[in-house]
C-alpha cells in the first residue's frame, strides 16, 4: 500500500475521488455537449434541411460539402486567421524590438498605451469600427473627404475582398499589442552574454537579430503566434457585428451560429460546428509542421 | 450587448420559471414606447373586463433575436409565454410549435387571412404594414413631373430630378434610396421590382420560381441605378439608413415601410410637408400597385396551461374596437378590411387613403409554401440578389445558381411540389 510522506496509507481511489468533482463538471460542460453534437450532426435535421432520417446519416456532411456559402466562410476564416496573425507576429516583434531599447519608465508608458486596443472588447471595437467606417456619417470617410483625398463617401466593405482586408485590419490593431508584451517578454528572457561576444566581434544589429535574437526567440514566438491563430480561427464578434447575415464577410463561427440560433437547423448546424474544429485542427497543425521547417537556424 | 444578455439571461430566468397562475397570462409585447403602452393600456382594460391577470414580458429591440428567443420559450416542455407577437416571416418556422386558435365567424374581414397550419389556425394577423414609394412633393412640382407609376418612370424622373439639383448646387443629391443590405429587407426590395409576373421566389404551390425573364429585367434595372440614380452605399443600407438619406433632403425617391411617413413629417424633420407617399411603381401600367406585406401576426403557444384565456385575449386584441383604438392613438393600420374604410379611422390615418391600392395587393413572401425552411430560403436568396447587384456574379449566373440551390432545398424539404399531395406545404411543416 502505498503511503504519503506522513506515514498514512493512500487508497488508489483515493485521487479519484478527489477528482471526481471537476470530472463530473468538465463532464456536463465539456463532454455531454460535444456528443449531443456529434449524436446531431450523424442524425436527422429537426428543421427540414435535411428529410428525418431513422439511423445514422452523412447527408448533413454531404450538403454541407456542396454547401458554397459554408466553403466561402471556411475560406474567409482561414485567410484572415493567417493574415492576421502573420503580420500581428512580424508588427509584434519590431515593435517589441523597438521598446526594449528604451528606458523602462518611457517603455512601460508607451506599453500601457498600446494596450488599450487589446482591453477594449471585441464586439465594441467592431462597432467601433463600424461607425468609423459607414460611408454616410464615418469619421474616416469624413477625414479622408476633408482633406481631399476623396470627393464622396466611400464604401469600404462592399467588395467580398475589402469586407476581408477591414477584419484582418481591426485585428491587426487589436491583437498586435498582445504579440508585442509577448516578443517582449521573449526578449527580456535572451541571454545577454551571447549578443554582448556578438556585439564584441563585430556583428552588426541585423546579423545579431538573424543570427542570435530571431533563432532564440522563435519557439516562444511561434508558440504565442499558435495561440492567437487559435483565437482568429474561431472569430465570432468582428465578423458578426459588422456584417451580419452577409456570406462574404462570413466565418466560420458565425456560419453556425446562424444554422443553429437563427435557422435553428440544429443537425447541420451541429455537423458544421464538428467540421470546423476540424478545420481549425487542421490549419493549426500545418501552421506549427510549417514553422517547425522554417525555424532559423542559429548560426556559428 | 445588452440586448444579448438581456435575451439569455430571460432565457434563464424561463428556464426555472414556476409555473404562471391560473387566470393568468404571460405575453409578450414590442418594447417601444408606442407599443409597450398600447399593450399595458389593452392589457388592463381586458383584466378588469374578465378578471384575469396579464404580465407583459417586453420583446428585445433587436427585431433579429426574437425568432431564437420564440424558439427556446415553445421548446420549454410548459410556455413560460402564452401569447406571442409574431413577423409574419417567422410563421412558417414557428407555427408547428403553436397552438391551434378557433375560427371566428368574421375571420373573412382579416386581411391577409389568419395562419394556417395543417388545417391548424395558428395565427392571426393584428396590424399591417406594407412597402410604399416616399418622394419629395416640392421637387416633383418644380421639375413638373408626376408621381411615378412605373419602375421606368422612377427612373427617368430620378435622374432629371438628381442633375438638376446636383447642378444647382446640391451636389449630394441622390434619385432613389431603397435597401440593399443583405437583409430580408433586399428581398422585400427584390420581389417589389419583379412584379406579379416576375414571382415570389416559391408560388403557392411549392414551385420554384426565380429564374425568369423578368426577374432578369428587374435585377439588370436595380444594377443601373446603382451609382447612376442611387449611391454605391445603398448596398450596405437598411431602413433606417435609407430613412436618414432622404430626411435630411439628400434624396429624392425612397422605398421604406409606413412608418417612415410619421417620422419624416414630423416637426424637427427637415423635409416635413414636403414629402408625399404613394404605392410603389409597377413593371407595366396594367399591373396593380402593391407592395410586400409586412402583416405582424398575435399567436399562442402550443403548450399553453392557458388555452381558452389565451385565445380570448388574442380575439380581444383583434377585436375590430381594439384595432380602431390602436389605429387612432398609435397609428397602426388595421388587419381589418372595415376598418380601413372606418370613418374614425381615416380621420386619424389619412395615410390609409393614398396607400389603399397597396393594401389592397399585398406581395406575400411564400413563408406558406416554404414553412420552416423559409429563414435558410431567404438568407440564401438575400445573398443571392446582393452578389447580383455587387457585380460578383453575372444576373443570368446569379440566379440560376440561386434557382439551383432553392430547387435543391425544395426537394429536400418537400416544398409541396408534387401534384398528387396537394397538402404536402401543410405536412411538411410537422
Amino acid at each position: 500500500m502505498p503511503q504519503n510522506k506522513q506515514g498514512r496509507e493512500i487508497f488508489l481511489w483515493q485521487p479519484w475521488l478527489l477528482l471526481t468533482p471537476t470530472l463530473i463538471t468538465l463532464m456536463a460542460l465539456v463532454l455531454i455537449p460535444l456528443l449531443q453534437t456529434i449524436r446531431l450532426a450523424f442524425t436527422a435535421d429537426a428543421h427540414g434541411l435535411v428529410p428525418p432520417h431513422a439511423g445514422l446519416t452523412f447527408e448533413n456532411f454531404h450538403l454541407l460539402a456542396t454547401d458554397t456559402a459554408w466553403w466561402h466562410a471556411a475560406g474567409t476564416t482561414i485567410l484572415f486567421a493567417l493574415s492576421a496573425v502573420v503580420v500581428e507576429t512580424a508588427l509584434g516583434v519590431a515593435l517589441a524590438l523597438l521598446l526594449q531599447k528604451m528606458d523602462i519608465r518611457l517603455r512601460g508608458f508607451l506599453l500601457a498605451i498600446m494596450l488599450l486596443p487589446w482591453a477594449v472588447p471585441a464586439v465594441v471595437a467592431a462597432r467601433l469600427w463600424g461607425w468609423m467606417l459607414n460611408p454616410h456619417y464615418g469619421i474616416i470617410n469624413a477625414a479622408l473627404m476633408t482633406v481631399g483625398f476623396i470627393h464622396q463617401g466611400s464604401e469600404w466593405t462592399t467588395s467580398p475582398m475589402g469586407m476581408l482586408a477591414i477584419m484582418v485590419l481591426v485585428d491587426i490593431w487589436q491583437a498586435t499589442p498582445f504579440m508585442t508584451l509577448l516578443a517582449l517578454a521573449g526578449l527580456q528572457s535572451l541571454p545577454t552574454d551571447t549578443l554582448e561576444a556578438a556585439r564584441m566581434d563585430g556583428a552588426t544589429p541585423w546579423q545579431t537579430f538573424r543570427a542570435i535574437t530571431l533563432p532564440l526567440l522563435w519557439h516562444p514566438l511561434m508558440a504565442a503566434a499558435l495561440f492567437r491563430l487559435l483565437d482568429a480561427l474561431r472569430m465570432f464578434d468582428l465578423s458578426s457585428v459588422l456584417y451580419g447575415a452577409d456570406i462574404h464577410g462570413m466565418t466560420l463561427s458565425v456560419f453556425v451560429q446562424t444554422q443553429i440560433v437563427q435557422f435553428g437547423a440544429q443537425g447541420y448546424g451541429a455537423a458544421s460546428a464538428l467540421s470546423t474544429l476540424a478545420i481549425i485542427a487542421m490549419t493549426a497543425v500545418l501552421f506549427w509542421a510549417c514553422v517547425s521547417r522554417l525555424a532559423p537556424k542559429h548560426m556559428p | 450587448m445588452k440586448r444579448r444578455l438581456f435575451t439569455i439571461l430571460f432565457g434563464c430566468s424561463l428556464l426555472f420559471a414556476h409555473e404562471a397562475r391560473a387566470g393568468s397570462l404571460t405575453v409578450f409585447c414590442s418594447s417601444s414606447g408606442t407599443e409597450m403602452a398600447l399593450c399595458q393600456s389593452e392589457s388592463r382594460a381586458w383584466e378588469k373586463e374578465t378578471g384575469n391577470t396579464v404580465t407583459l414580458i417586453p420583446l428585445p429591440s433587436d427585431w433579429i433575436t426574437i425568432l431564437p428567443l420564440y424558439r427556446q420559450v415553445l421548446s420549454a416542455p410548459t410556455a413560460a409565454a402564452d401569447v406571442l407577437v409574431i413577423d409574419g416571416t417567422w410563421l412558417g418556422t414557428l407555427a408547428p410549435m403553436l397552438g391551434a386558435l378557433e375560427a371566428k365567424q368574421d375571420d373573412h374581414d382579416l386581411a391577409p387571412g389568419p395562419f394556417f397550419n395543417i388545417g391548424r389556425r395558428v395565427a392571426v394577423p393584428w396590424y399591417r404594414d406594407v412597402g410604399l414609394l416616399f418622394y419629395r412633393q416640392d421637387l416633383l412640382d418644380r421639375y413638373h413631373l408626376p408621381v411615378p407609376d412605373t419602375w421606368d418612370d422612377l427612373t427617368r424622373e430620378a435622374h432629371l430630378i438628381q442633375d438638376g439639383e446636383r447642378t444647382h448646387g446640391q451636389h449630394d443629391m441622390w434619385g432613389y434610396v431603397w435597401q440593399g443590405r443583405t437583409a430580408e429587407s433586399l428581398i422585400c426590395n427584390a420581389l417589389e421590382w419583379f412584379g406579379p409576373k416576375g414571382g415570389t421566389l416559391v408560388s403557392e404551390n411549392g414551385t420554384v420560381e426565380l429564374d425568369n425573364a423578368l426577374a432578369h429585367q428587374a435585377l439588370a434595372r436595380a444594377v443601373g441605378w446603382l451609382g447612376a440614380v442611387s449611391p454605391p452605399g445603398v448596398l450596405s443600407d437598411d431602413e433606417e439608413a435609407t430613412r436618414g438619406a432622404f430626411q435630411t433632403g439628400h434624396a429624392v425617391f425612397m422605398r421604406n415601410w409606413v412608418y417612415a411617413w410619421a417620422l419624416a413629417n414630423a416637426p424637427g424633420s427637415p423635409v416635413a410637408g414636403k414629402v408625399g407617399v404613394a404605392p410603389l411603381p409597377r413593371v407595366q401600367t396594367s399591373d396593380p400597385a402593391r407592395g410586400v406585406d409586412g402583416t405582424v401576426y398575435l399567436g399562442m403557444a402550443r403548450n399553453t396551461a392557458h388555452q381558452a384565456e389565451a385565445q380570448a385575449f388574442i380575439q380581444y386584441l383583434t377585436s375590430a374596437s381594439i384595432e380602431r383604438e390602436r389605429a387612432i392613438a398609435g397609428a397602426y393600420i388595421p388587419a381589418r378590411h372595415a376598418l380601413l374604410d372606418d370613418p374614425m379611422v381615416r380621420a386619424a390615418l389619412p395615410i390609409i387613403a393614398l396607400i389603399r391600392q397597396a393594401l389592397d395587393h399585398p406581395v406575400i413572401r411564400p413563408v406558406a409554401a416554404t414553412g420552416v425552411d423559409y429563414p435558410q430560403l431567404a438568407w440564401r436568396v438575400e445573398n443571392g440578389f446582393h452578389d447580383i447587384l455587387r457585380g460578383q456574379v453575372t444576373i443570368t449566373e446569379g440566379l440560376h445558381t440561386l434557382s439551383q440551390t432553392l430547387l435543391g432545398m425544395a426537394q429536400r424539404g418537400a416544398w409541396c411540389q408534387t401534384p398528387s399531395r396537394p397538402n404536402l406545404c401543410m405536412e411538411k411543416t410537422q
